[in-house]
């Protein structure tokens, strides 16, 4: 896979503006959506196709929060396996522990500076489009499929 | 009076108005417990005349099962029933007065007041944290963003900038992470107050952590630990006392005279606690400046000299407080630096809980 489909939800507009030239920059081949609160970020996750194939998550957004929209693509079985990183300013241990315990694929704390965040895109990119191979996605297993329930 | 402190003729007068003016409610009693004397202010706390008090066993104010025995060696936690019916909590302290045969000097000290007060005061100090966590987390979100936006700007027009712009552009971007570390150092702060007081954890794997979280450190300076044999089983927050030990290890290796060396050593303290001293061989202080070094963001050096924001130590203050211990050093220019703090000792009625 090598075009990057990608669903950022934060509200904050510059921090959107700085992963958006993050990615430009580092000429990644992606398409990049953007939802600013929880609840159009489910609705987004519901009803758009395709998918993406990963989110950006922050924690502190309107609405729903990011543990709630978290929760509700866990337990949505066609959403179950997308890969979820949280990209937050927190890095209190409480935040860290409830986003793991809610399921989350990685935790990263914004960086601080434009190298740091360009790298972060990279490797993020890299490892969840390029080098790793995931499972199929649930959404492109017909539902008899016994391997939809884990 | 082997030692006149006044005129004569003054000295009654002056121990009237000392007793009666004193802020602490006083009596003295006579060898049997009776008030002799009962001052304003014990008047007050009582909410009882003062000719009502004289005459009458100070137990007879006590609620049941509150009463003192005379002489009392220690001061002691008692109820007491007031003229209108409410009841107080109050230290008692006794005082033989010399001198005069039999006759005691009491204190009670009113523990209500002192409780709500210190209840206000937490209050106000829980207040307080969840503000600086609150300000500081939020202040990370603008940091992150002019961190973001002026690299980007360096990246994009640097070359083409004048050597004084390029000045000025590095000097938005050091500062801005100067300020970002600022902002971490005051979380780690108010984080430092949220201390889990439940578990019980050896001292030993506390500082074997501090001692892995400087490995590089540890490893580059070559500093050597000395640590006591013997080292207690603790009742606090493990993590939180591993971030003490990593903080004066750090500032030993980091205020190095030569070759570091480090040594740990805990002594059983009073009032069921450990003290714990960490000794270092480095540069040392003037014991001067003893008061400043637990400042938040005070520092004895600039950043040029050694680098640092002067939090560590306001933390380590911060947690061992927290642990209800208190914490002092003894310094003196070149000769090292000993921090000594307490720590609680297990306590026996809580099972042991190694994480």
């Amino acid at each position: 896979m090598s075009h990057f489909r990608i669903l950022l939800i934060e509200d904050n507009s510059r921090d959107v503006e700085l992963v958006q030239l993050a990615l430009e920059e580092s000429a990644i081949d992606h398409t990049l959506n953007v939802e600013t609160d929880g609840e159009a970020a489910l609705r987004h996750l519901k009803d758009y196709s395709p998918r993406p194939d990963l989110v950006l998550l922050d924690l502190n957004i309107p609405k729903y929060n990011g543990l709630e929209v978290l929760k509700e693509i866990r337990k949505n079985p066609r959403l179950r396996a997308l890969p979820v990183i949280i990209l937050t300013n927190s890095n209190s241990q409480e935040d860290v522990r409830k986003a793991y315990a809610t399921g989350c694929n990685a935790y990263i704390r914004k960086p601080l500076g434009f190298d740091a965040l360009q790298k972060t895109v990279e490797v993020i990119q890299l490892f969840w489009c390029n080098v790793a191979t995931l499972p199929p996605r649930p959404d492109s297993i017909p539902p008899s499929d016994p391997r939809r329930e884990e | 009076m082997t030692e006149p402190f006044c005129r004569n003729n003054t000295a009654e007068f002056l121990c009237r108005a000392a007793f009666q003016g004193s802020h602490l409610a006083q009596a003295v009693l006579d060898r049997k417990g009776t008030i002799i004397a009962a001052n304003r202010r014990l008047c007050l706390l009582l909410k009882e005349k003062p000719e009502y008090l004289v005459g009458k066993p100070l137990n007879q104010f006590a609620k049941q099962g509150h009463s003192i025995t005379l002489p009392l060696r220690e001061p002691a936690e008692r109820k007491y029933v007031k003229g209108d019916g409410s009841t107080f909590h109050a230290l008692v302290t006794v005082a033989k007065i010399p001198s005069n045969q039999g006759y005691y000097l009491i204190e009670l000290q009113d523990l209500n007041t002192l409780k709500t007060l210190q209840n206000n005061l937490q209050r106000q100090s829980d207040d307080l944290d969840q503000f600086a966590y609150i300000t500081s987390h939020d202040l990370r979100e603008p940091v992150t963003a002019i961190a973001g936006f002026a690299t980007l700007l360096k990246r994009r027009v640097y070359d083409s900038l004048g050597e004084e712009e390029k000045h000025f552009l590095d000097e938005i971007i050091s500062s801005t992470e100067h300020m970002a570390q600022k902002i971490e150092d005051l979380l780690s702060f108010s984080r430092a107050s949220r201390v889990n007081l439940q578990k019980t954890f050896p001292l030993r794997q506390a500082i074997e952590e501090a001692k892995k979280a400087l490995v590089r450190y540890v490893k580059e300076s070559g500093v050597v630990f000395q640590l006591d044999p013997d080292l207690p089983i603790i009742q606090g927050d493990r993590s939180m006392v591993a971030q003490v030990f990593q903080n004066l290890f750090s500032n030993s290796i980091k205020y190095r005279k030569g070759p570091p060396r480090i040594e740990v050593t805990a002594k059983p303290f009073n009032d069921h606690k450990w003290l714990i001293s960490v000794r270092d061989n480095g540069i040392g202080f003037d014991m001067r400046h003893a008061n400043r070094i637990f400042g938040v963001f005070t520092r004895l050096y600039t950043v040029e000299q050694y680098p640092g924001t002067g939090i560590g130590l306001a933390i380590v203050k911060r947690v061992v407080e927290h642990h209800g211990g208190k914490i002092w050093t003894e310094s003196e220019p070149n000769q090292g630096t000993v921090f000594h703090f307490t720590l609680p000792a297990q306590n026996e009625s809580l099972p042991h809980s190694p994480d």
